[in-house]
């Protein structure tokens, strides 16, 4: 079990390495995030916090990119060039195949987003020297910032896999995983300005939405850009009760997508 | 070159759409301000401010990314001089203090904007005392205590704008803060010649001009700003720049 | 090596949803089991369902009916894939990775040692011919290379059972030749042969077993031999030069080969050539694909 995984981790990680999309994408991440700092020395206050935010922003933007164009890709771009074949009927499930697919493209996110990261917060804590008050970045929660976001496009990832497996054509799986991106985004500022009143709903109906909002999903649990940019105590309740949301919310839909996969006919 | 700020979507869909890019889209809307802001003070006044948009972009800026240091402090330091839309930096300032609830700049400002702008000496003392028990420097305590029992509101501008001076470091801003330092200190010494000849004629003088003829003043001082020093009806001074670099040709026209 | 019946097929059907909601009968009640040993020529006209027939055996779509099992094991096993080297119609592969990448990562799947791994990729692409291009991404191999390619894929494991899908599409008479002899060899070796084909003389010239299917139903399955003793009378062409050296040539029937044979030798005429016009097998899959066309029209 854990041999196949390996072996379909390694290959699909292959298969990544020699992508010259992802490489381009890469590149264009990594100068904009150089660029970074010339832009955060325009703030007159607080340049790290501009540094921080602006690079957290496009790491993130890039991540975005990344798992859209790496988790529809995956699946639907092999079965609609039937590249899938030759490998799903080698003696291994195909619960196995979509595992090992979303942990390579999990290795590829998470190694983008470690080094994107590292760039993000040197350049932060370089700026920081040229803050004319205490910068007041917070390392750790700089650290936790990066790690959420990171959890964040892990559930994405799932739900690109998820769409993928329906599909031949590029079109369901880019867009929908934008959709969920958007709506998952969205979700918590409706519900903010929709309930921005509670006295006049229900016990019920307030439960219910908020209920929905986690369904959607709730990217805004995953957000904590606030408490590393300002210094803000971290709550680590909320770090602790995002990370079991993301793990258990990625976990069903990558559940949904193999029982779907399974019975996908190639 | 065009100069042009423009409209910017109200900040409920901005907040609803940016998710986790909100921040930096904060940041971006103030640095819009910012550029704008700074291809105003170029054009000298050839060109009509657009005030109402200029503040709602930072509002919105804000309401992103309500812990946003630059835009309180820009709103400050563009809004009050140069614009004259004191109750409104007031509002977005203690919108901010909410959240900045550990910078002494927010009630510092707020202080400051109470007592020079709008001589509310209650309201001022009280964010005074906030912002120097924040700040928790000796010299903020006796500073707050001289701006609003001692000094004149010159004086208390004089030393705000020092104090800022201090405390700038990019390039533009000392050179906005120096710019209206000196206009500060030309009025100071005006008004000193004012207070002199009034006090040894008993009225104020008709024009600035009789202040050196009766060797009150040696000469009169430039306007930073490019205007014209006079003295009003009331015995204050004025100047024809108002000022302000943005406002000049608007004072100009009337 | 497994004593288990190789390929078993048992009522399977599949129908398809096609354009304008209408359904597709691919296969329809079809039962066939391939023996240990043996090579079977799986023939049938285009859309006839083999390509189905083949997908459902190695998983990629399910029947709506019907059990396929291969080496005793039901398909939707993996386990069932663990001695089966399968060839896909016009396979595919990743094109940035070399034809090594790609054996390395199927030999690995197919639990051949990490040491032996290496062996056993150069060996079989030198039996395919593409030990040159070893290293060379796929993106820049030829529609043969990649049909031999896929050979390999499934040979890397040295499989009791071969899958496989028009092995000769894409391929020049070189090509098709060396099929034909892997075919031969791992006939020999005692491995069990199954390949789809609408070439009737691939099957003629490899095959022990005929399966021939034609509108989702099996209309034979037999031994090669016993088919091709069905046949109806052939044509022969005999080719006879007299003796001022003038050729002649003539179109008889089997029964009549005899008599013109005879008068030739009485006529002093030296007979160059006889060759039958079209062979046995061909004429009993053109009689049984027939037999059906006319079903349909009454």
């Amino acid at each position: 079990m854990f041999r196949t995984l390996k072996l379909l981790t390694y290959h699909e990680l292959l298969r990544i390495k020699r992508d010259r999309v992802f490489w381009s994408f890469a590149g264009v991440a990594l100068l904009l995030l150089f660029m970074t700092p010339i832009v955060a020395n325009l703030s007159m206050r607080q340049p790290a916090q501009t540094g921080f935010t602006l690079s957290y922003s496009l790491v993130h933007l890039f991540l975005l990119v990344l798992t859209v164009f790496l988790g529809t890709q995956a699946l639907s771009r092999a079965i609609e060039r039937r590249t899938l074949i030759p490998v799903l009927t080698l003696p291994f499930s195909r619960s196995q195949y979509l595992l090992g697919a979303y942990l390579a493209l999990a290795i590829v996110i998470l190694v983008c987003a470690l080094c994107l990261d590292s760039i993000s917060l040197m350049t932060s804590m370089w700026l920081a020297q040229f803050s004319p008050i205490d910068a007041g970045l917070s390392v750790k929660a700089m650290l936790v910032a990066y790690a959420m976001g990171l959890t964040k496009y892990l559930l994405l990832l799932a739900w690109a896999l998820f769409f993928s497996v329906f599909s031949t054509s590029f079109f369901l799986p880019v867009f929908g995983t934008l959709g969920v991106y958007i709506a998952g985004s969205a979700t918590y500022q409706i519900v903010e300005y929709l309930l921005s009143n509670p006295a006049e709903y229900s016990q019920g109906f307030i439960l219910l939405v908020k209920v929905l909002l986690y369904i959607l999903p709730n990217f805004h649990a995953f957000d904590f850009q606030v408490y590393a940019a300002y210094g803000l105590a971290v709550p680590w309740m909320d770090v602790i009760w995002a990370l079991g949301y993301g793990l258990t919310y990625s976990t069903v839909i990558l559940y949904l997508a193999t029982f779907c996969f399974m019975r996908r006919e190639l | 070159m065009q100069i042009k700020l423009g409209y910017t979507p109200a900040s409920t869909v901005l907040k609803t759409l940016s998710g986790e890019h909100r921040f930096a889209l904060g940041q971006l809307l103030t640095m819009k301000v910012l550029i704008y802001y700074g291809g105003l003070l170029e054009q000298q006044g050839r060109v009509r401010p657009e005030m109402e948009h200029m503040y709602h972009t930072l509002v919105k800026a804000v309401e992103l990314d309500p812990y946003n240091m630059d835009a309180y402090y820009f709103a400050q330091a563009a809004f009050t001089w140069d614009l004259g839309q004191v109750k409104a930096v007031i509002k977005m300032l203690k919108y901010g203090y909410q959240f900045r609830s550990w910078d002494w700049y927010m009630p510092f400002f707020l202080g400051f904007n109470y007592a020079y702008f709008l001589k509310d000496k209650k309201e001022a003392a009280h964010y005074m005392q906030q912002a120097a028990r924040l700040s928790g420097s000796e010299l903020q305590t006796t500073l707050a205590s001289r701006y609003f029992y001692e000094a004149d509101q010159t004086d208390v501008g004089i030393m705000f704008l020092r104090q800022m001076l201090a405390g700038a470091v990019t390039e533009s801003e000392k050179a906005i803060y120096t710019l209206r330092l000196k206009a500060l200190i030309a009025v100071s010494e005006l008004e000193q010649a004012v207070a002199d000849y009034s006090a040894s004629r008993g009225s104020f003088p008709d024009s600035l001009n009789l202040l050196v003829e009766t060797k009150f003043l040696e000469k009169i001082p430039t306007d930073p700003y490019g205007g014209c020093f006079y003295i009003n009806d009331k015995g204050k001074i004025h100047s024809t720049s108002n000022f302000s670099s943005i406002f000049m040709s608007k004072q100009n026209e009337h | 090596m497994s004593t288990e019946t190789p390929i078993v097929c048992e009522h399977l059907s599949k129908s398809f949803r096609s354009k304008k909601f209408k359904r597709v009968q691919a296969l329809d009640d079809v039962s066939f089991h391939v023996l240990q040993g043996t090579v079977c020529g799986f023939l049938g006209p285009n859309g006839a369902g083999k390509s189905t027939t083949i997908k459902i055996l190695t998983h990629q779509i399910r029947p709506q009916k019907g059990v396929a099992k291969l080496m005793g094991l039901g398909v939707s096993a993996p386990e069932s894939r663990r001695r089966l080297g399968y060839l896909p119609e016009n396979p595919s592969f990743h094109d940035t990775l070399t034809g090594r990448e790609i054996l390395n990562f199927a030999g690995s799947c197919h639990g051949i040692a990490k040491n032996a791994l290496p062996l056993a990729v150069i060996q079989v692409l030198a039996r395919l011919g593409l030990a040159h291009a070893a290293d060379r991404p796929v993106r820049g191999y030829s529609k043969g290379m990649v049909q031999r390619l896929g050979l390999a894929h499934a040979l890397i494991h040295d499989p009791d059972l071969l899958i496989l899908d028009e092995p000769s599409s894409g391929l020049d008479p070189l090509g098709r030749a060396l099929v034909r002899d892997i075919i031969r060899e791992e006939k020999l070796r005692g491995k069990t042969v199954f390949f789809s084909t609408h070439v009737v003389s691939d099957v003629e010239q490899v095959c022990d077993h005929v399966l021939i299917v034609d509108q989702g139903r099996v209309k034979a399955d037999a031994p090669l031999i016993d088919l091709q003793r069905q046949a109806d009378e052939g044509h022969y062409q005999v080719l006879v030069r007299d003796p001022d050296g003038k050729t002649r040539e003539e179109l008889v029937y089997a029964s009549a080969l005899h008599a013109v044979l005879k008068k030739a030798e009485q006529c002093r005429e030296v007979v160059e050539s006889v060759r039958p016009q079209e062979s046995a097998l061909e004429r009993v899959f053109l009689r049984l694909v027939e037999t059906k066309k006319t079903d349909i029209n009454m």
